[in-house]
C-alpha cells in the first residue's frame, strides 16, 4: 500500500478534530503533532467578521461617549412651539392634577424643588401643547395666565372644568365670531376660554389648542413692540370698538399665535410669562431692550441646554426669550444616598470583620440576610450573597485626618495592610474577607 | 526584561489617552481582542456565546475606562477578570450551577495565563498568513468546511487546498516559535 502523503495524513486528522471537537488528538506522525496542535486551537479562532463588527461598534459608542455629534438640533426644543405659556401658581402638584382632571392634559416632566415636593418646574401637554408652570416663591411670584384652549366638545370640557373644581364665569354659547364657547376661572387664578369653531373651518391641523389671551392697557403699543422685537404679524382684521379700542387680534410668532384686546370690564391685564423660542436669543434680547423692554436676565446658559434671557415689556408682560442650544439628559431628582450595598459569601464573617474589629456602627440588621453599618456617615449595606465568590470586590475609599494613627490603629487589629500615594493623596488599604478594598486616605 | 517593562509603559499610555479620549480605545481592543477571545471561547459552549460575552466585556471594559486604575497590572488582567465576571454573571442568569474549573484561579495561574497569552498569539498570527492560506485557515476552522466545499469556492483541486491548508499549518507553527523564542 503506497505511503499517503503527509498532507493527507494532516487533513485526516484533522477532519477528525473538526468531527470530535472534544476529543484528543488524534494519533499521528511524529512530525505532524506539532501541526495538529496548531490545528487544534484554530478550532476556536474567532470570526473576522465579528472582529470587525464589535470594533467598529465599540467606535460608535465611544464616539458617542466622547463627542456627542454636531446633530441639526432645533433651536426649539422638541415638543414645543415658538409661544409656551409659563404658569406660575401657589400649589403647582395640585394644579397639575386639575389640568389633568379638567382639561385631559398629560403630564411630561415634573421636577421637584430639592428637598421638597414643590414643583420647581413642570410641562403639561394639551392637545399637542405645552403649558409649563411652577410652583410660586418669593422671588417667582405667582403668574397666572388667560388661556383660550380649542377643543373636540366645548360644553362637555366646561363640564368637565366646572366639576374639577373650576368656577363657571358664563356657560358655553354660540358666539357671533364663529365658536360655542365658555369661561371659567381656576383657583390658582388662571383664566380659561374654552371653545369649538361651529361656523368656520379651522386651518388644517386643526385650531391651536392652547392660544395665551392678553388683555393689556394699549393693546396697540404692545403689537408695535410685539412686531419690533419678535417680528410677530397680525392675522386678519383689527376689529375696534366706536373709541378705538382694539376688540380682538390675533397675532403669530414664529409657528404659533396669541391674541389680545384692550382690556376692558371684567378683562383687565393679567400679567403672564411667556417662553419664547427663537432662533437667536441674544440678538432678539437686544432687540427687545431696543423696542422698549427691560431687562430681567441677559442672556445666559441653563444647565438644561437652553441659552435665556428674561425680559418684562411696557405692559408688564414678561418674555423669556430662549434659544435651544441641546438636548440635555434630566437630572435625577436625588434627596440623599439611602444606602449601597457590597455582598458577601459569609455574612457572620463580614459582619465580624466591620462590626467587631474595624467598629462601623450597625444602623440595622436582618440576621442571616444584611447589616447596615455607617462608614463616614453614608450607610453601606453589607448583603449575603453565595455567589460572591470569586467575583471583582468593590473598593469603598474614605479620608481621614491621619494615617499614621490609621495605620496603627489596623495593626494593633491585625489587619494586613498596603500602601502607596497618588498624586495628591497618600493610602493604605486593606481588604475585607471577601476581598471588598477600604481605602483610607490622606489628602496632602 | 527591558522589553517587558516598555511594553507596560506603552500599555500605560495607551490605557490613559484613552481614559483621556474614548476614540482612542479601539487601539487597546486591538491589542487585546484576541486574548479576551480566547479566554471567553473555552469556558462556554459554542461560538455565538463566546461572540456574545466578548462584545459584553469590551463594551463593560468602555464604559468603566475611566475608573481603571494603573496599578501596574496589564490591562489584560483587568479584562479578564471582567471575563469571569460576565462569565459567571451569565451562567447565573442562566440559572446554572457554576460547575466550570474557578476563573478566578485561573486569572492567577502563569501556566494557564502563558497559554491563553500563546492562543491569542496564534489568533492573531493567522491575520498575518498570505492571503490564500488564510482563506483556507478560515473556511476550514471558523465555517468548517469540507476540503472539497473549499476548493469549490477557491476554484482550486481539493490536493491543493490540503497543501495550503498543511503549510498554514507549518507557517503558523513557525511564527508561534518565533514569537514565543
Amino acid at each position: 500500500m503506497p505511503k499517503r502523503s503527509l498532507n493527507q495524513q494532516l487533513d485526516q486528522a484533522v477532519q477528525a478534530l473538526l468531527s470530535r471537537p472534544d476529543s484528543l488528538l488524534p494519533a499521528a506522525e511524529a512530525e505532524l503533532a506539532p501541526l495538529l496542535s496548531v490545528a487544534a486551537d484554530l478550532r476556536d479562532l474567532p470570526r473576522k467578521e465579528f472582529r470587525e463588527q464589535l470594533k467598529s461598534d465599540l467606535q460608535r459608542s465611544s464616539s458617542m461617549a466622547t463627542q456627542p455629534k454636531p446633530q441639526a438640533v432645533s433651536y426649539i426644543r422638541e415638543g414645543f412651539h415658538t409661544i409656551t405659556p409659563y404658569l406660575i401658581v401657589p400649589g403647582a402638584a395640585e394644579f397639575l392634577d386639575f389640568l389633568k382632571a379638567a382639561f385631559g392634559a398629560k403630564e411630561r416632566l415634573r421636577i421637584p424643588r430639592p428637598g421638597t415636593e414643590l414643583v420647581m418646574h413642570a410641562e403639561v401637554d394639551l392637545g399637542g401643547y405645552i403649558i409649563e408652570l411652577a410652583d410660586s416663591n418669593e422671588q417667582f411670584p405667582p403668574r397666572p395666565a388667560e388661556l383660550h384652549l380649542y377643543v373636540s366638545d366645548a360644553d362637555a370640557t366646561f363640564a368637565r372644568a366646572v366639576a374639577a373644581g373650576a368656577t363657571s364665569m358664563f356657560e358655553p354659547v354660540d358666539q357671533p365670531y364663529g365658536d360655542r364657547e365658555g369661561y371659567v376661572k381656576d383657583k390658582f387664578g388662571n383664566q380659561w376660554y374654552i371653545a369649538t369653531p361651529i361656523s368656520w373651518t379651522p386651518p388644517a391641523g386643526g385650531p391651536p389648542a392652547v392660544q395665551p389671551v392678553l388683555h393689556p392697557r394699549g393693546a396697540d403699543q404692545l403689537m408695535e413692540f410685539l412686531k419690533d422685537a419678535f417680528d410677530a404679524e397680525i392675522l386678519g382684521d383689527v376689529p375696534r370698538s366706536p373709541e378705538g379700542a382694539v376688540l380682538h387680534v390675533t397675532m403669530r410668532i414664529g409657528d404659533n399665535t396669541l391674541e389680545i384686546g384692550d382690556a376692558h370690564g371684567q378683562f383687565q391685564p393679567v400679567p403672564c410669562a411667556l417662553h419664547l423660542y427663537v432662533p437667536d436669543c441674544d440678538a432678539l434680547y437686544q432687540r427687545a431692550l431696543g423696542a422698549g423692554a427691560t431687562s430681567i436676565e441677559p442672556p445666559n446658559d441653563k444647565p438644561y441646554g437652553d441659552r435665556e434671557a428674561g425680559v418684562k415689556d411696557a405692559s408688564g408682560f414678561t418674555w423669556y426669550i430662549t434659544t435651544h442650544l441641546r438636548d440635555m439628559a434630566l437630572p435625577l431628582p436625588i434627596r440623599r444616598l439611602d444606602f449601597f450595598t457590597i455582598r458577601t459569601a459569609n455574612l457572620e464573617r463580614a459582619r465580624r470583620f466591620y462590626v467587631d474589629t474595624l467598629q462601623f456602627p450597625v444602623l440595622d440588621e436582618n440576621k442571616g440576610e444584611y447589616f447596615r453599618i455607617a462608614v463616614a456617615g453614608v450607610p453601606v449595606c453589607v448583603d449575603y450573597d453565595a455567589n460572591v465568590a470569586g467575583q471583582q470586590g468593590n473598593q469603598i475609599g474614605v479620608v481621614v485626618s491621619h494615617l499614621g494613627f490609621t495605620r496603627e490603629a489596623l495593626r494593633g487589629r491585625g489587619i494586613q495592610f498596603t500602601e502607596g500615594q497618588r498624586a495628591e493623596e497618600t493610602w493604605v488599604a486593606i481588604k475585607d474577607p471577601d476581598g471588598h478594598e477600604i481605602i483610607f486616605i490622606q489628602e496632602k | 526584561m527591558k522589553a517587558a517593562k516598555h511594553e507596560a509603559d506603552d500599555e500605560r499610555l495607551l490605557v490613559e489617552a484613552a481614559q483621556r479620549d474614548a476614540s482612542r480605545f479601539a487601539e487597546l481592543y486591538e491589542r487585546n481582542f484576541e486574548r479576551v477571545y480566547a479566554f471567553v471561547v473555552r469556558r462556554v459552549r459554542n461560538r455565538a456565546e463566546a461572540e456574545d460575552l466578548t462584545s459584553d466585556v469590551f463594551h463593560r471594559a468602555l464604559a468603566n475606562l475611566p475608573r481603571f486604575e494603573w496599578r501596574g497590572v496589564p490591562f489584560a488582567a483587568w479584562l479578564y477578570r471582567m471575563a469571569a465576571n460576565a462569565i459567571a454573571d451569565r451562567l447565573q442568569q442562566a440559572g446554572r450551577e457554576a460547575g466550570l474549573p474557578s476563573d478566578a484561579d485561573d486569572i492567577e495561574d502563569p501556566v494557564a495565563l502563558r497559554q491563553l497569552e500563546e492562543r491569542a498569539t496564534l489568533f492573531h498570527l493567522v491575520n498575518e498568513l498570505p492571503p490564500d492560506q488564510q482563506r483556507v485557515v478560515n473556511m476550514r476552522f471558523v465555517e468548517q468546511k469540507s476540503i472539497r466545499e473549499i476548493a469549490q469556492a477557491l476554484r482550486r483541486s481539493e490536493g491543493a487546498v490540503k497543501q495550503l491548508q498543511f503549510r498554514a499549518l507549518e507557517n503558523l507553527r513557525a511564527r508561534m516559535r518565533r514569537a514565543h523564542a
